[in-house]
């Protein structure tokens, strides 16, 4: 199980987008064996300090570690894969 | 599996590589040097080596999709690449290749070590488990890191990961801690938040869906039409909510070619529910994705309406439309002030708390602009009430024009309006609005030749929601009339020191409030004393509120708040229900008049329910005094603006039986007409000229102009506040006729009147 946190600015545009290709990323890619968790630092703003979120949005994937980044909408599922270092799902 | 500490710094075009290994065989041993001499030898300084030992794990080897081991996988820089097997003759270039600029959408190729390249459907090679924990974790054994990263390693990574985001337009958020280590998240809103804005205050459903049919934005509407939380609708695709080969219809309402057409369907709500709509659609290119905007307008009320009309007979579906019409006027009058055609206080606060549920999202601030005109009373006195409400219209047409589009303009009282003012980015910005609305009024003279007026603007600002509608209108008041005691004319800012007023004064308003529920408010009561032959003739009941400690307190320390917050008229109906309960009590036979009146005070707004007529029967009934006994007491400055209403339920009172007075005569600015129109039997000369009536020629010849006055008018007068002998005797020659004060006795205690007997001055 992948344990995601998705970082998001409100609903500003890019954390919007973001939040749609990431469900899009589990179901497609990752089979919806993921725990995702959305934080809004607009709310919240000091939750930024566990991940050291400096821009919006963040996707870091908490388990299994190491921890890994990947910053901005996740409009590529090939390269949030990649910085996730989680193989991508290969299509026949 | 040896583990091999080192550091590598790792500039950009840093390589992320990973290898698979089993077990601390020889062959492991051995691919592990050779994968770091490989990357030694081709991106020395620009690789971050790890391994996984996948021994004995099978599942773990499975799911991680390798074969056969020792492989080594290529993740960074696109595209992913593969060697399997003995790595001393593996070529580089099969692992580089497409490195710079690949297209990472093409699929990963496969090279053995021997060289043999592999182009194949891959599910051959590495058949997913669907029921492994995790097909895909490739970090599923256990995982060593040949080159461990610094922390300024990391951070450096995500410094370039950043760029990166910031460089390709992905990122609109950043987080900035300050020096105290409190984080603040600073979004670029700015460029499209009047849209929306717009988008979110629309009453149709609205949603931006992309090319492959997945809702990235939806608002509030929307979301309510399809009983769906709206974090959860985004992400998820349209067609799930259009019945029955839902996935074609939305595809064809997305088809580039079908965009500014109108549709009519059902939506599928998440409880099951049927719900029409008609949609329409706008396509949107933006940063190269094909986007398209829909609104969708609820039809099932029309829908249910149509039914009902088919029902029915034609002239049964006139009579529908007609109540249709009125229930449609009813709810314009319940919604806008009839003579502005503004928005009225339902309206205001709804919207209000809208803007600040929308601000709390976004941080954005909400300005509330209490506009008071100034010296409005006097145009309707002078000019009469038709130019004072041409006014009123020509102010809300002024300020509708002065505002954003996006900005609610609201009438809430007689001349008092509201504007509101969502998105603004500072306090600052606030008060340019409220100039900027000064500036309008002031061209509005200019234009009407002279004719118009100033207007006083209290602004209260709230950052990121906080607060409420009512809190945001108290505020913006209490500014307002702080800046009408400077001077008017000008627009102030709710400060931290009209906050803390505020708060005291909220205090005390609560500490009055439990003190009516827990009837703690007593009537206390003050002798007054004729002063031809120094009889008693009467009380004044006077209100004092027992604190919880048992101590006193005096009305100077709760009437102006009461007054204030209309807590003046359960307290007037108490302070009156109690006062007429006494005199039956009283047995003063010898000092005193038969039988002894009761004088209660009476506030301006106790004439604002229309009732006090009926209030001051019942009360006289409950406790059968005479109304002969019972004296009213107006404050003068609460009748300055009589109302016909006001003093037809004087004239009512009058006619019961009941007195009427006066208090504080002077003071106020009540006119003679006033004393002429009102049905008074007495005045009551205020204690500021008593008191300065042996010391000040001025007050003498005050009072005497009032007994004067008073006498001429037919009324009786009488001083209060009287301490001394001398002023006793004053009074007595300028022929006033009662008085009271400490001189005869302070307000005594219901027990102590049972006992009073009065000094002898005569």
């Amino acid at each position: 199980m992948y344990y995601l946190r998705l970082y998001v600015a409100g609903q500003s545009p890019k954390s919007m987008r973001a939040i749609a290709n990431l469900k899009d990323l589990c179901d497609n890619h990752l089979m919806g064996l993921c725990d995702v968790e959305v934080i809004d630092l607009v709310d919240s703003p000091h939750l930024a300090r566990d991940d050291e979120i400096l821009a919006l949005p963040t996707l870091v994937l908490r388990e299994p570690p190491p921890p890994r980044k990947v910053i901005g909408d996740l409009s590529d599922p090939a390269r949030v894969l990649a910085g996730l270092r989680i193989r991508p799902k290969y299509e026949s | 599996v040896s583990t091999v500490e080192e550091t590598i710094q790792a500039p950009q075009e840093s390589y992320e590589l990973t290898l698979f290994v089993s077990g601390a065989s020889d062959l492991s041993s051995r691919a592990i040097a050779e994968a770091k001499q490989l990357c030694e030898d081709h991106v020395a300084g620009r690789y971050h080596l790890s391994v996984v030992d996948v021994h004995g794990d099978t599942s773990a080897l499975r799911s991680s999709g390798v074969l056969a081991t020792p492989t080594l996988i290529k993740y960074l820089p696109l595209p992913v690449r593969h060697l399997v097997g003995d790595l001393s003759k593996a070529d580089w270039s099969s692992l580089s290749e497409g490195a710079h600029g690949g297209d990472s959408a093409e699929p990963s190729t496969f090279q053995t070590a021997a060289g043999s390249r592999m182009h194949s459907p891959k599910q051959q090679l590495f058949p997913i488990d669907h029921h492994s924990p995790d097909p895909f974790d490739v970090m599923g054994g256990r995982r060593q890191s040949l080159t461990p990263k610094s922390a300024d390693q990391i951070r450096m990574e995500e410094m370039e990961e950043m760029l990166r985001a910031i460089g390709a337009g992905e990122v609109d958020g950043f987080v900035v801690t300050d020096n105290g280590g409190a984080q603040q998240v600073f979004t670029m809103v700015t460029a499209d938040h009047p849209f929306r804005m717009f988008v979110e205050s629309m009453r149709d459903g609205a949603a931006t869906v992309s090319s492959t049919g997945l809702i990235l934005f939806a608002n509030q509407p929307l979301a309510h039409m399809l009983r769906c939380p709206r974090e959860t609708l985004v992400g998820l695709p349209l067609s799930a909510f259009i019945p029955g080969g839902g996935a074609g219809r939305s595809h064809a309402l997305l088809a580039p070619g079908k965009v500014g057409v109108t549709v009519e369907l059902e939506l599928l709500s998440v409880d099951g529910a049927a719900v029409p709509v008609r949609v329409g659609s706008a396509g949107l290119d933006l940063d190269g994705d094909h986007l398209t905007c829909l609104t969708f307008t609820d039809l099932s009320v029309q829908r249910s309406q149509d039914r009902e009309i088919a029902t029915l007979g034609k002239s049964q579906a006139d009579q529908l439309s007609h109540l249709r019409m009125a229930q449609a006027a009813l709810i314009d009058q319940a919604t806008h002030d009839p003579l502005t055609g503004l928005s009225n206080r339902v309206v205001l606060v709804d919207r209000i708390d809208r803007a600040l549920a929308q601000s709390e999202r976004s941080g954005a601030c909400t300005a509330v602009l209490f506009v008071d005109l100034d010296e409005f009373k006097h145009v309707n006195d002078t000019q009469g009430h038709a130019a004072g409400d041409s006014l009123l219209r020509n102010v809300a047409d002024t300020l509708v024009a002065a505002v954003r589009s996006m900005d609610t303009v609201a009438r809430i009282g007689g001349d008092e309006f509201v504007v509101l003012a969502p998105g603004v980015d500072t306090e600052a910005h606030a008060v340019e609005i409220g100039n900027h609305l000064l500036r309008a009024f002031s061209e509005m003279r200019d234009n009407e030749g002279g004719v118009g007026i100033s207007a006083s603007i209290g602004i209260s600002v709230s950052v990121g929601g906080r607060g409420t509608a009512e809190i945001l209108l108290q505020e913006a008041d209490k500014a307002m009339y702080q800046v009408k005691s400077n001077g008017g004319g000008h627009a102030g800012l709710f400060d931290v020191a009209l906050r803390d007023q505020l708060e005291e004064r909220l205090s005390a308003q609560s500490v009055l409030q439990s003190a009516l529920d827990e009837r703690r408010i007593v009537a206390y009561f003050q002798p007054i004393v004729d002063l031809s032959d120094g009889m008693v003739t009467g009380f004044e009941a006077l209100a004092r509120l027992i604190d919880f400690d048992g101590s006193i307190r005096a009305p100077a320390t709760f009437i102006p708040i009461a007054e204030d917050t209309r807590l003046v008229v359960p307290l007037g109906g108490q302070m009156l229900a109690m006062a007429c309960g006494h005199p039956s009590t009283w047995d003063l036979t010898s000092h005193a008049r038969q039988p002894l009146t009761v004088a209660v005070n009476v506030s301006g707004r106790q004439f604002e329910s229309g009732e006090l007529p009926s209030i001051v029967q019942n009360v006289l009934d409950e406790t059968a005094l005479a109304a002969a006994q019972l004296h009213l007491e107006l404050v003068e400055t609460s009748i300055i603006d009589l109302h016909p209403d006001t003093l037809r339920q004087l004239r009512l009172i009058r006619e019961l039986g009941v007195e009427i007075g006066l208090d504080d005569f002077g003071t106020g600015y009540a006119s003679l007409t006033h004393l002429r129109r009102l049905p008074l039997s007495f005045v009551k000369i205020d204690r500021s000229f008593v008191d300065g009536i042996d010391t000040d020629r001025g007050d003498e010849r005050i009072v005497s102009a009032v007994i004067d006055l008073a006498a001429n008018l037919g009324l009786r007068s009488i001083a209060e506040g009287v301490e001394t002998p001398y002023q006793l005797e004053h009074l007595r020659k300028l022929g006033c006729d009662q008085a009271q004060g400490y001189l005869f006795a302070k307000p005594l205690s219901p027990s102590d009147v049972r006992c009073y007997v009065p000094p002898s001055f005569w």
